[in-house]
């Protein structure tokens, strides 16, 4: 056997190594996410929420909402977090310096009046501009500050909190009306939750009126579908999956609640990654660990948030690199972490380091193993053998991701949004996945080479979006 | 070949629902036509259902109960029991598998079948942490003073992680006779002194509560901070001196509850703890601590000039404005300035110049930059002009950087300030 032949056989097998490591994680996820979604709808259904929307037992929440040049939508998503069902909660804006009208928009529409309210600063901040109070709305307050990033502006919110909760959730983002009832149910049920988080699913292609979502509808771009699949694989089997075990390490910025003394006890949220959401999990499991707590973080999956994702093949490339830098810089900043903490830092993060690396690998499978193939060096068995690792258990896992969707939530309820859903699923790993691969890579590159800004995005607005019949 | 499968079997499956929910959605609509002609014609006595399938009128009974008023509530409880539909739940909470006892363990409590009190004793006693949980929300949904020793029992578990939904459970079944709590009051068990305290808070009635004394000086935190806020609201003078003592409680939580206690008790002896409490060295309490002593006296004024009387006490004053700004009494009071109400007018002034004098004069740069009425705004520029201290002109001063401001308030400010006139020339 030859160097280069030799070489090229030692690296498709560990890519093999990889794949069928890679798989035994999602194939134990699977099954936990199974058994999940199999129980979480009946137990629903022994809840009861219009009892829950009145109960003094209901821990008071402050809802923090950070806006960076989001003129267009923060109006209508304040007020529809002030339209939730909760008993008690308070809705916390942070203008983190925006350059557009944001601030204008909410004086205007709210009626705000500046205020010198005294606030405790234990987390540092970039410097405030002024804390206002509306005239209008009493369970509103609004931070001006000086731009500092995502979070930093929830840390600014962090500090004027009051309330045992905390709630984060995106100015883009529509919560569905009983969203935050549901979110705070597996707190009433088990005083062991420090943070509950519900499911994020995609707006575009859906009607929006009055802050709400009136009409689920699946989009028409491809590249958005796409992601739809994507969303069911990440959040209903992977994220039931882990939180089923206690070990999930995301909780979307988007919309999470967080026991409010456990987030200024670890130092709110970290300004040295781009994914602070799933940096603060990861701290949050370290702190509760090491305080010897019993503690419980949470994902269920039936309090919605909808949310916008990028249509064009840029800004989805723009928002994948920076997820995937974001990984690399949470890995390194717990790398001391690995093999400690229980099942955190046994199979959750070596799990994460595989999905850092998996770009690279699966690239390189995609290129060694039809060259070794053709020069030769390998058997037909092989290369059935990693095909099927390579996309038919990826595929089979987007298929799954659906079914688990059509059998317990079924948002999407016409027989051709079923189809197309399904169609979807068995050509993701057919062209897709390859480019989300290519544009990870292109993630870990801008991490070597040191990169740390979040980059632009534009905003639609929810009332320029046309509303289907 | 395994898609397609998949393809198949979840058409076959959606093509099957599809037919069974319209078949459901008739049978629900035929439902609720005889619950309608039943709640009717109830006055010639209760009819019997002329429709076999129990199960839906089951559904369209509780789908109608949750939306319904309370007396029509009634009505459809009865007709519940009438149409024997709760034998079925009972039939099932007792011989039904796991999720059928869960169901209708709430079902029951919703509709108020006190003959399945000692099947949710026998679930909340059980291993199975859903059926506990069942029950525990059928106790909350029925309210039964009965279940009140049961819930009592589970809460010492040391798995019973739950406890926010026995309190739930416990509030509304001791809510009738809440005395029955009192016996528990000085269980063993810290979790359950702690819970009866929280419990006894929010129904006991002040004879009640004011047996809740020595909880005040339990050895455990939780207990204590439970028991002074549910002293808080007793109203007894005997509580005083213990709500006062703990405000010198080493834990800070013990502290705040004290605190808020002593303002919702709203006696003026608390005054003098008080005052000493807003220097205390946590944030939260000191807040608490101002926001108490202004719920004492309900007179700004008053409280403003106490505070900044011999050596100011900045932190006192500085909760007490940010008290006042979240309460929305210093935007009442710059909007009724200029009041035609000669009283009202008055004592707005004298709150407004108090605290420009003592520098808290945020709302004050914001009305005259913004606020519509332009004599209110010429109103507030006299009373500065009175009260701000020289180390105030230069806020006053970048105001006139501000686009909003018209001529005449930024000639008025100009003035007050002594700012050169000229100077202004030009701006935008």
């Amino acid at each position: 056997m030859g160097g280069p032949e030799f070489l090229l056989l030692f690296s498709n097998f560990i890519i093999l190594v990889f794949y069928i490591l890679l798989h035994i994680f999602y194939l134990f996820l699977l099954v936990a996410s199974v058994w999940g979604a199999y129980v979480h709808p009946l137990r629903v259904r022994l809840a009861a929420f219009d009892r829950q929307a009145a109960s003094v037992v209901s821990p008071p929440v402050s809802l923090l909402i950070p806006a960076y040049n989001e003129e267009k939508t923060i109006v209508e998503s304040i007020h529809a977090l002030l339209g939730l069902r909760y008993p008690d909660f308070t809705v916390i804006a942070i203008n983190d310096g925006s350059t557009d009208g944001t601030l204008e928009e909410l004086m205007r529409c709210f009626s705000l009046r500046r205020t010198s309210i005294a606030f405790n600063p234990l987390l540092p901040t970039r410097p405030l501009r002024g804390i206002y109070l509306s005239t209008l709305e009493s369970r509103l307050v609004v931070i001006d500050k000086v731009n500092g990033g995502k979070s930093d502006a929830l840390n600014a919110g962090i500090n004027l909190v009051r309330t045992p909760w905390i709630c984060s959730v995106d100015a883009d983002s529509v919560l569905e009306e009983d969203a935050l009832l549901r979110v705070m149910r597996p707190v009433l049920e088990d005083a062991r939750v420090v943070a509950s988080s519900g499911i994020v699913r995609i707006l575009n292609g859906c009607s929006v009126a009055g802050g709400r979502v009136t009409r689920v509808r699946l989009p028409r771009p491809p590249l958005t579908v796409f992601q739809i699949v994507e969303y069911l694989r990440g959040f209903l089997q992977g994220r039931l999956g882990w939180s089923w075990f206690n070990g999930l390490t995301i909780i979307s910025g988007a919309f999470g609640a967080f026991r409010s003394d456990i987030l200024r006890a670890v130092g709110g949220y970290s300004g040295q990654t781009v994914a602070e959401d799933m940096e603060v999990v990861v701290r949050i499991h370290r702190y509760c660990r090491d305080q010897q707590m019993r503690y419980r973080i949470l994902f269920v999956p039936d309090p919605v948030c909808w949310t916008e994702v990028p249509e064009s093949r840029s800004a989805l490339s723009r928002q994948r690199r920076r997820w995937q830098r974001g990984l690399a810089e949470v890995l390194r900043l717990h790398r001391d972490a690995f093999f400690r903490y229980g099942i955190v830092g046994w199979l959750v993060l070596p799990y994460f380091l595989l999905e850092l690396v998996a770009p690279v690998m699966e690239i390189a499978g995609f290129i060694c193993i039809p060259v070794a193939y053709r020069m030769g060096w390998l058997s037909t068995h092989y290369l059935i053998l990693y095909l099927i690792l390579a996309l038919l258990m990826g595929t089979m896992l987007s298929l799954w991701a659906v079914l688990v969707e059509e059998f317990t939530y079924r948002r999407y309820t016409s027989w051709g949004e079923l189809a197309r859903l399904i169609r979807y699923a068995l050509v993701e790993h057919f062209g897709f996945h390859q480019l989300v691969l290519g544009w990870r890579l292109l993630g870990l590159v801008d991490y070597l080479r040191g990169r740390r800004e979040w980059g632009a995005q534009r905003r639609v607005g929810f009332r320029a979006r046309p509303v289907r019949p | 070949m395994l898609n397609l499968a998949v393809l198949l079997i979840v058409s076959l499956r959606r093509f099957f629902k599809h037919w069974y929910f319209i078949s459901l959605d008739d049978q629900r609509r035929r439902a609720a036509e005889n619950i309608q002609n039943s709640l009717q014609r109830l006055d010639k006595g209760w009819p019997v259902p002329m429709f076999s399938n129990r199960k839906a009128l089951e559904q369209e009974l509780l789908r109608r109960w949750l939306d319904a008023a309370p007396e029509e509530r009634r009505k459809l409880t009865h007709l519940f029991r009438h149409w024997g539909l709760h034998v079925d739940r009972l039939t099932r909470i007792r011989h039904g598998p796991p999720w059928q006892q869960a169901e209708s363990a709430v079902i029951l409590g919703r509709i108020q079948v006190q003959e399945a009190l000692p099947d949710l004793r026998r679930l909340l006693r059980g291993e199975n942490r859903e059926l506990r949980l069942a029950a525990l929300r059928a106790l909350e949904l029925m309210g039964a003073p009965e279940a009140v020793d049961a819930l009592v029992e589970i809460l010492p578990g040391v798995k019973e992680t739950a406890w926010r939904m026995v309190w739930a459970a416990l509030i509304s079944c001791a809510r009738p006779e809440p005395e029955r709590l009192l016996r528990h009051a000085f269980h063993p068990e810290p979790r359950v002194r702690m819970v009866i305290a929280a419990t006894l808070g929010e129904v006991g009635t002040p004879p009640l509560l004011e047996r809740l004394l020595p909880l005040a000086d339990d050895p455990d935190p939780e207990v204590r901070a439970k028991a002074v806020w549910a002293l808080g609201r007793s109203g007894s003078p005997r509580a005083l001196p213990v709500l006062a003592e703990r405000l010198r409680d080493p834990v800070w939580t013990v502290r705040l509850q004290s605190a808020g206690a002593l303002g919702a008790l709203g006696d003026r002896r608390a005054h003098e703890a008080l005052a000493l409490a807003v220097r205390d060295p946590h944030f939260e309490v000191r807040h608490k601590a101002t926001g108490a002593l202004y719920l004492l006296w309900r007179d700004p004024i008053a409280l403003v000039d106490l505070l900044r009387e011999g050596a100011p006490d900045q932190f006192a004053l500085q909760s007490l404005i940010s008290e006042l700004e979240w309460r929305g009494i210093t935007w009442e009071a710059i909007n009724r300035v200029h009041s035609p109400l000669p009283y009202v007018r008055e004592q707005s002034r004298a709150l407004v110049s108090r605290l420009i004098w003592v520098g808290a004069y945020a709302p004050v740069l914001y009305a005259l930059e913004m606020h519509p009425d332009t004599e209110l705004r010429l109103v507030l520029l006299e009373l500065v002009a009175k009260s701000l201290p020289p180390a105030g002109h230069l806020d006053f001063m970048e105001l006139l950087g501000s686009p909003y401001l018209d001529a005449r308030t930024r000639h008025a400010i100009e003035k007050v300030i002594g700012f050169p006139a000229e100077a202004s020339d030009g701006r935008p």
